[in-house]
């Protein structure tokens, strides 16, 4: 019985090593086959909007990030604050509505709670406000109700708290387990708003001397124009290069790995990339003096017979064109940013109503559909006698 | 099984086995050897390095983006699974999720030539190169997948995070293609000449007349600088 058990056990082993090398490795597909596809849904135009944008320089970079990153671990804090203002104010206006119609159960409320009609039929309404808010119920009801206070109110009074206790929540027991990490390959892109010549605060000056033309022009910026890494980094089947713009590079207890969590280590990827042509690659000085000599150029061509040629083209932007992408470059304009703005001027010496610094506003304020703080940014625009 | 007879020899007694008992005895771990040489194999073929190139480089571009549209597209995905040849098959997992893309339309300045440029003294005729995809922009914090209708039906078949990759790869295609008959290149050409005709002007040009060149039909040629 032995001798027949060391026989086969040899056998049995190698049946092992072999049957788990095919379900795991999947040679060929032998052990389980799968087919995605896409259904043919059609492409909708949202909205058309004309531009004059002129593109000089191009940075194409390739990054690694993970979700222990900073700026995946701050995606992931600004994903849950992003979503509480509608919940707040959601909660609020359906809270109010109950203690209009019974207004002596206000004094009663902590001890009301749980059995309060509000409570009953809005269950579904506070388990989510609970779980989005990060408060238990009795917070939740001092901030909404007691306080009455505006969403930008009481995140300027607990915001900080707010966000520890949301960063807390986050990375408790999750961040030792699971693990995402993708390789991002993307574009950056940076050049001039030609679009808004009527509106724009810029000058060109021509000089004329022997050797031929010269343009200056000044105030005129160089913008980060567009960051983008996409599901495909190149796709050129028929010169067979197919590179893909995000490469799953590492991932650890996928069941517990959220759909948020993916997406906020492929922004911190974007994010890393847009960093790395600002500071590293100095993308906007390479726009400058790329875009002097292509103006150059296509001066020339246009020129008129007999006219003489154009020599020199000397950009000159603002002081600020540094500080503007840098404000613009996550793609929002937070409170903080408008306090930034609010600093800068100051440092500058500005008045907020001075030439200067209606030029940076207005300049910014092509961006404001990234604006959040929307009263903030209102203030600010009002000081400065903008127009928003 | 005494005195270390063999299996084959106590099934088929008086047979002359010694050569084949020896022969089995030195081959004892053979069938270990076989599994692991097969296991190193496809490890070593599944591991196999793919590093595409990307160059950390910055260049100099000069093109002009005259038109932006904000596309929206569906993104449904099926998935069917099948082991064992086909013999057990999964019921099928479906993805949904809700995408926005952004398309910048426009010309390269590069592709332009001084040849096709020509002046007669307040006179200009500019052939321009074709409308392209300046920049497309799909960006994956715009994915918003819907819960409700997605559904891993079954343990044995859902979407990894990998293959949904694959199907936002598959619209991002999809979307490309559709770019020609959105109507949108009409859009940009006419925004073109306009832009154009404003600095022409300028320069002192009355008679200004602008064409395109013919454009590209396949995907990866209407976005050959983008994609």
């Amino acid at each position: 019985m032995k001798d027949l058990i060391l026989k086969i056990l040899p056998w049995a082993i190698g049946a092992a090593v072999l049957l788990f090398a095919l379900i795991y490795y999947n040679p060929l597909g032998l052990w389980s086959s799968s087919k995605i596809s896409l259904a043919d849904t059609p492409t909708v135009i949202k909205e058309l909007k004309e531009l004059g944008e002129f593109v000089t320089a191009e940075y194409n970079g390739e990054v690694i990030e993970s979700l222990a990153s900073s700026n995946a671990s701050e995606n992931l804090i600004r994903q849950q604050l992003d979503s509480m203002p509608n919940i707040y104010q959601r909660i609020r206006v359906e809270y109010e509505k109950i203690y209009l119609q019974h207004p002596n159960r206000r004094r009663k409320r902590k001890k009301q709670w749980e059995a309060h009609e509000f409570a009953e039929t809005y269950a579904g309404e506070i388990q989510i406000a609970k779980k989005a808010l990060h408060m238990d119920e009795i917070d939740l009801l001092d901030y909404v109700i007691e306080d009455s206070l505006s969403w930008n109110e009481f995140k300027t009074l607990h915001g900080e708290a707010l966000r520890a206790k949301v960063n807390r929540d986050l990375t408790k027991g999750r961040s030792d387990k699971i693990k995402v990490a993708y390789i991002g390959r993307g574009r950056v892109k940076a050049g001039f708003d030609l679009g808004s010549i009527e509106e724009s605060v810029y000058e060109i000056t021509l000089s004329r001397n022997a050797a031929g033309d010269s343009m200056r022009i000044v105030n005129l910026d160089p913008e980060l124009m567009d960051a983008d890494i996409n599901p495909w980094y190149i796709y050129q089947p028929e010169e067979e290069l197919e590179v893909p713009g995000y490469e799953l590079f590492a991932l650890k207890k996928a069941g517990k790995v959220e759909f948020s969590d993916v997406a906020a280590v492929k922004l911190a990827c974007k994010q890393s990339l847009v960093s790395s042509a600002l500071n590293q690659r100095k993308i906007l000085d390479y726009a400058i003096s790329s875009g002097q000599q292509t103006f150059k150029d296509l001066f020339n061509m246009f020129r008129k017979e007999g006219e003489p040629e154009l020599v020199h083209v000397e950009i000159v932007p603002t002081q600020f064109y540094k500080f503007k992408a840098d404000i613009l470059a996550d793609g929002r304009i937070e409170t903080e940013e408008i306090s930034r703005i609010r600093s800068k001027l100051v440092e500058k010496n500005l008045k907020a109503d001075s030439q200067e610094a209606k030029a940076l506003l207005v300049s910014l304020n092509k961006y404001h559909d990234m604006v959040l703080d929307v009263e903030g940014w209102a203030t600010l625009l009002g000081q400065s006698g903008v127009e928003e | 099984m005494e005195g270390g007879r063999g299996l084959v020899e106590d099934l088929v007694p008086n047979a002359e086995f010694s050569y084949l008992e020896k022969y089995m005895k030195r081959t004892h771990y053979f069938p270990i050897l076989i599994g692991l040489v097969v296991f190193l194999f496809l490890s070593a073929c599944s591991k196999a390095p793919y590093r595409p190139k990307v160059v950390g480089e910055i260049k100099s571009v000069a093109q002009l983006a005259t038109m932006e549209a904000k596309l929206s597209k569906i993104v449904l995905g099926t998935k069917e699974k099948a082991y064992l040849g086909g013999l057990l098959k999964a019921r099928n997992a479906t993805f949904l999720a809700h995408s926005e893309a952004t398309v910048k339309l426009g010309i390269d300045l590069d592709k332009l030539q001084a040849s096709d440029v020509e002046i007669t003294d307040n006179q200009i005729s500019v052939h321009l190169p074709p409308i392209e995809v300046m920049n497309f922009s799909y960006p994956a914090e715009k994915f918003e997948p819907d819960d409700y209708y997605s559904s891993a039906n079954s343990r044995w078949n859902d979407f990894s995070y990998g293959e949904q990759d694959e199907l936002f790869r598959q619209s991002q295609v999809a979307i490309l293609k559709s770019i020609p008959y959105l109507g949108i290149t009409e859009s940009a050409e006419q925004r073109t000449r306009q832009l154009l005709k404003g600095l022409l002007r300028r320069m002192g040009y009355e008679e200004i007349y602008i064409d395109f060149r013919p454009a590209a039909s396949s995907v990866s040629s209407l976005s050959s600088s983008t994609l």
